[in-house]
């Protein structure tokens, strides 16, 4: 089978499930022709660390034969037979988690974390670890055992912080759906800048057991995939919602609020960015939409009380390696985790205090509207090789908002940069609200009208 | 209170003036943390680690919280 060629490699999560259910994909042949991809273009994009494909048969085979057992009619888990990918800061049994960094054990982890243990209970198919910045921190860096991941849309960009596998391998047809965290944006950005759909849910709604921390009080684990439709499948899989067959899109029309100032006036805002959040605008005006801009703190106020909350956390756990072996880390992690040295007791609990008043600010806001739209970054992908580039494109976030003040978030994707490379939009909803806030989105997604051109056949990577 | 956190620091906290050209303010401060040996290990880190964690911390709003945000009301 060529990897150029294969027409399964987009199918959507439920559509995988829905085939396999009625007996027009075999599970088995599905994972061969996903693996086979990955081997034909991974070298390249670099979004796997590690991938066991005979595990991942075993288990392919495992759910064929269960299938083949039972009634076309009985039910089925909600990602039955659907193969999925893990950030490599995620325990799950068998594989080591590196947290791509050297100072990690290598020994396999014995157990899964309590949110992968619910995707294989509904069916899912590990199939392996993904690539990530160093303990989700930092940015892309050649100082460490596994290179970075490249952008499939351009193999000379960077993939997106942190969990920038979990956004290339979808982007480049090698998975359906993958998972990640998100302490500062680490689930958006990579969703934009491979223009996928990530939800950083709200924080404390999904257990945190076997995610290696970051920073406890900012740390969410939660789904990437290539339509709203099935990040909330998944979502209600990782937070045992059933949600099965579940019709959520709608024709509703929802009124938003549009933080304006956080790209157009806080940061400087590139051009194609500006189009694709005006097109949002003007697309959800037609569809009947109600949107009026919203003023909240300027955005460094969220971005200081974050980076000084992460900071702090961070270093609180990671003292004892930092005290041992400090030159084991990468360049770039190492300064974001010592520099939490230097952050007072003081200067935490102001954070704290400043972070309960953002709290309220977004609250307040999502009394008047149902969600509100924002930039994912004022910045598009730049490349990987740029250093410059790379630190602009980290202050030009727009991420940090949600994380501060801890409610769910999602981006999706909204048009194309000049170098080709996806743009996107955020929406921020109520608190343990992801249903309605997915809904917003997947009727958003809907009315914008915009389907990623997934960069198939990856022909760079294949050159 | 140490030399390192006094009204001079203040300087030090500005990004485009940030130096830490005192070491031994530096190897005292790690040193309570028992870092040490870290520090010995890898001054520069901790240098660059240094002034960008002040430059984070120069960056918290500086108004003063009210008492109903300390006491957690709105």
């Amino acid at each position: 089978m060529s990897a150029q060629r294969d027409e399964f490699a987009f199918m959507s999560v439920i559509e995988v499930r829905d085939a396999i259910a009625n007996g027009q994909l075999c599970p088995l042949d599905y994972v061969d022709r996903l693996l086979a991809r990955i081997e034909g273009l991974d070298p390249s994009i670099h979004s796997f660390v590690a991938y066991d494909a005979e595990r991942a048969r075993e288990r392919a085979r495992h759910l064929r034969d269960m299938r083949k057992r039972s009634d076309v009619n009985s039910p089925i888990g909600q990602l039955f037979g659907v193969p999925y990918a893990v950030k490599d800061i995620i325990d799950v049994r068998g594989y080591p988690t590196t947290a791509h960094s050297r100072l990690m054990p290598t020994e396999p982890a014995l157990t899964s974390a309590p949110v992968i243990e619910r995707l294989d209970a509904s069916g899912g198919v590990c199939l392996g670890k993904l690539a990530l910045y160093e303990f989700a921190i930092g940015g892309p860096t050649f100082d460490l055992p596994w290179p970075p991941a490249r952008n499939p849309w351009n193999l000379a960009y960077m993939a997106g912080s942190s969990s920038s596998g979990s956004g290339a391998a979808l982007a480049a047809g090698l998975v359906p759906l993958t998972i990640g965290t998100d302490t500062g944006g680490s689930i958006r950005s990579p969703s934009m800048m491979n223009g996928v759909v990530g939800l950083k849910p709200t924080h404390g709604s999904l257990n945190m057991s076997g995610v290696f921390p970051l920073a406890p009080s900012m740390d969410t684990v939660g789904p990437m995939a290539r339509s709203v439709a099935d990040v909330f499948e998944a979502f209600s899989v990782m937070a045992d919602k059933n949600a099965k067959g579940e019709e959520f899109c709608s024709s509703e029309r929802f009124n938003l609020g549009f933080v304006r100032h956080f790209h157009e006036t806080d940061l400087a805002c590139d051009i194609s960015i500006s189009h694709a959040i005006e097109n949002c605008i003007s697309a959800a005006k037609t569809a009947g939409w109600s949107l009026h801009d919203v003023n909240l703190s300027p955005l460094r106020s969220f971005d200081s009380a974050g980076w000084v909350t992460m900071t702090a956390e961070a270093f609180a756990i990671h003292r004892d390696w930092l005290s041992e072996k400090p030159n084991c880390y990468g360049a770039h992690a190492a300064k974001i985790l010592m520099s939490g040295a230097f952050i007072s007791s003081e200067e935490y609990l102001r954070a704290q205090n400043i972070r309960r008043r953002l709290t309220h600010e977004i609250e307040d806001a999502l009394q008047r509207y149902d969600a509100l739209l924002m930039a994912v970054s004022a910045l598009p992908p730049c490349r990987i090789d740029d250093p410059d580039a790379l630190q602009q494109l980290a202050a030009a976030s727009v991420r940090m908002p949600a994380n501060v003040t801890g409610h769910p978030a999602v981006a999706i994707p909204a048009g194309l940069s000049g170098d080709g490379l996806p743009v996107g939009i955020q929406l921020i909803g109520r608190k343990h609200d992801e249903r309605r806030l997915l809904r917003i989105a997947a009727t958003m997604e809907q009315t914008l009208g915009f389907s990623a051109k997934y960069p198939y056949p990856c022909s760079a990577a294949l050159q | 209170m140490m030399k390192f956190w006094n009204e001079e620091m203040n300087e030090i906290q500005q990004p485009e003036k940030s130096q830490v050209d005192d070491d031994a303010e530096l190897a005292g401060f790690l040193a309570c943390f028992g870092l040490s040996v870290a520090w010995k290990k890898s001054p520069n880190r901790w240098r660059e680690a240094y002034r960008f964690g002040r430059v984070v911390a120069g960056r918290l709003e500086t108004r003063p919280s009210t008492t109903d945000e300390l006491m957690g009301r709105r």
